[in-house]
């Protein structure tokens, strides 16, 4: 380290950065040694053990809600990425008047409070007659996933030589054509990456999902936040663990998918 | 050869985007491009030759006029439903697909047999000399590779006319100057019709049967290359091509079938009359090395030798005319070897024969 960025020249970088990744990662270091504590109290360590895991994957409810999480979180990753996906197509298509509101309106959901597309979204639900279940829950994610998955698609084509399309038509294809072997192959890294990360924001939503699941339809966080409210387990530990380890394991695919063939 | 075989481009415009933003790229362009010709388009920068392609090809509509490929309208034709191709400048390569499949695109759009495709594109490896990289990807190939494959992936179609948008302008001089003998060959043996976009004039020159010269949205001038620089109709023809001396001049008396031309004080230059010949102000333009250098005394614009250049085979003359009648560079062959036969501030007479002067109306 200190070779190549100048940036560790500069006096006082090295404790700042170590206090900084200390103040993000420390709680969740300490969560992931709890998750292994062999005692009930989740708070006090004595020895080493992996019980707790075996105990959440044996509860049925966590079991419950964890299918539900996954069942949500793949079916609006789906329908959020194909429609991120013609939003980027169409968005970069040609210019046209409004083209910016139109950006700006689809990264929105990103700057909204949560809260507040929570209780609309709530409302809106109440107000057409719609049963609060997994239906809404989907319904509500599908929507805050699209501009996540949007992003990384966007940049993808924003990449791409304008002419490769137009080559394509030149070489006989038609819209579709041109759609399925020349600019599909060369945007799907970029689609992955957005279905992954939109995959891992719909998993990891607690506020808008406690507002519009319905009694059924408990996600995991939801849950987790259940039985926090009783009390610091150390089920709630490993729970959390087990997480993190999906969540890294997609950003991390993510990132490395997004990288390809750049 | 019918009347109709051909590109016709019959009173095209085209204008890009509205009120203060408004470019007219193209005004009312009209132009023949015969079959089997290789035909170039030049002009500077910005003046509308891209524009002009891309509507043959389809990627831009017209805002007026038609486009007829043997004599039937494609203007309202989809790009994918033109029998014409295109080699584009940045080469748009599919860069997912090898050398072999990047070939054999157009050939599969067209649904043509798997064996047939095959030997079209084993054919075309060896008319553009790439054998053997067919498993390649275009970004594990050269500048010059990449732009053999661009031309193999458009001819493999046959099509009627094949687009060049600056194809060279990306490769270094040597190899571009292989490319231009390369391209010639290329569309001698297919006998299909090239049009070319270059604003290099030499290229356009030693490349070309015919070429028009844009500038502005604009047609000037179509003719061959000889044509082009013998007789430049306009100014910026004239100025653009080659290198030229530019007089201005008025009109004096008619002389036979010639007419005296007054430059300033008593300097005056018989031309070759024209059918109707410009009268008023107009501008003389002469090669430089179609005038000659004599001894001061003999008739011609009288002058003072201001610079000499040695530049091998020819040496440059710069002579400042008398009676302020401007600057005039004459290119003079040095058949007797290095030993010019002026110096620096001699008096000399520029010597022009009425036929090396063309006439330009201002
Ligand atoms: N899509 C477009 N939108 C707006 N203006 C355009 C567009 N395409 C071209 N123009 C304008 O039209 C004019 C002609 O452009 P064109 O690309 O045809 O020039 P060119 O002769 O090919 O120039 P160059 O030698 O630089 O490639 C220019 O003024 C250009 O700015
Ligand atoms: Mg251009």
């Amino acid at each position: 380290m200190g070779g190549g960025n100048p940036l560790w020249r500069f006096v006082g970088v090295r404790p700042t950065a170590l206090f900084f990744f200390v103040y993000l990662y420390l709680p969740i270091i300490v969560l992931l040694v709890l998750s292994f504590n062999e005692n009930r109290t989740a708070t006090i360590w004595t020895t080493f053990s992996t019980q707790w895991y075996a105990v959440v994957l044996d509860n049925d409810n966590i079991m419950r809600a964890a299918r539900n999480s996954v069942i949500v979180a793949t079916s609006a990753t789906i329908i959020a990425t194909i429609l991120a996906t013609l939003a980027a197509l169409g968005m970069a298509r040609a210019r046209f008047r409004g083209q910016d509101a139109i950006s700006a309106t689809i990264a929105m959901p990103l700057v909204v409070p949560e809260i507040v597309t929570a209780v609309a979204t709530l409302l809106f639900f109440v107000l057409i007659g719609l049963k609060l279940g997994l239906l809404t829950v989907f319904l509500a994610h599908t929507v805050f996933c699209i501009p996540f998955a949007y992003l990384p698609i966007r940049a993808r084509l924003e990449g791409m030589d304008p002419a490769l399309p137009e080559a394509a038509a030149d070489l006989y294809a038609n819209e579709w054509q041109a759609f399925r072997r020349v600019i599909l192959p060369l945007l799907w890294p970029g689609v992955a990456s957005g279905a992954m990360l939109a995959f891992i924001i719909s998993l990891d939503d607690f506020v808008i999902t406690y507002f519009v699941a319905g009694a059924g339809a408990t996600t995991l966080p939801v849950y987790i936040f259940g039985m926090i409210r009783i009390g610091i387990t150390p089920e709630v530990n490993a729970i959390s663990a087990l997480m993190l380890l999906v969540s890294i394991l997609f950003v991390s695919l993510s990132y490395l998918v997004g990288r390809l063939r750049r | 050869m019918s009347e109709s075989s051909g590109i016709a481009v019959r009173g095209i415009s085209k204008t890009f985007g509205s009120g203060a933003d408004r470019v007219q790229a193209l005004d009312n362009v009209s132009l023949d491009i015969r079959e089997n010709e290789f035909f170039t388009l030049l002009g500077p920068s910005g003046c509308g030759k891209t524009t002009l392609l891309r509507l043959i090809a389809g990627f831009e509509q017209p805002s007026a006029g038609d486009i007829l490929l043997d004599g039937v309208s494609i203007a309202h034709l989809p790009p994918f439903q033109r029998p014409v191709n295109t080699v584009f400048q940045s080469y748009a390569l599919f860069p997912h697909m090898t050398v072999a499949q990047n070939i054999a695109f157009g050939l599969e759009m067209q649904g043509m047999a798997r064996r047939q495709v095959d030997e079209r594109v084993a054919e075309m490896m060896t008319l553009v000399q790439l054998g053997g990289l067919e498993a390649r990807r275009p970004a594990q190939l050269s500048g010059g590779q990449q732009q053999r494959v661009a031309l193999a992936r458009a001819l493999a179609n046959h099509p009627k006319v094949l687009l060049l948008d600056e194809p060279l302008s990306a490769l270094d001089l040597k190899l571009r100057k292989e490319m231009q003998i390369e391209l010639k060959r290329l569309q001698l043996e297919s006998g299909i019709t090239f049009v070319f976009v270059t604003h290099d004039q030499e290229e356009a020159l030693t490349m070309s049967d015919r070429l028009a010269v844009m500038s502005d949205g604009h047609i000037l001038q179509i003719g061959a290359p000889a044509e082009i620089y013998e007789h430049p109709r306009h100014r910026f023809v004239a100025d653009f091509i080659g290198e030229i001396n530019l007089l201005d001049a008025t009109a004096a008396e008619p002389n036979g079938n010639r007419v005296r031309y007054r430059l300033g004080g008593s300097q005056t230059l018989l031309a070759e009359a024209a059918d109707a010949p410009p009268a008023g102000r107009v501008s003389l333009a002469i090669r430089p090395e179609r005038a000659s250098l004599e001894p001061a005394g003999e008739e011609g614009l009288a002058g003072a030798v201001e610079s000499i250049v040695y530049i091998g085979a020819d040496t440059v003359y710069r002579v400042a005319l008398a009676d302020g009648a401007g600057n005039f560079i004459v290119r003079v062959q040095n058949r007797a070897g290095a030993r010019g036969a002026f110096a620096i501030g001699d008096a000399v007479a520029v010597v022009v024969p009425p036929e090396a002067i063309q006439v330009l109306s201002d």
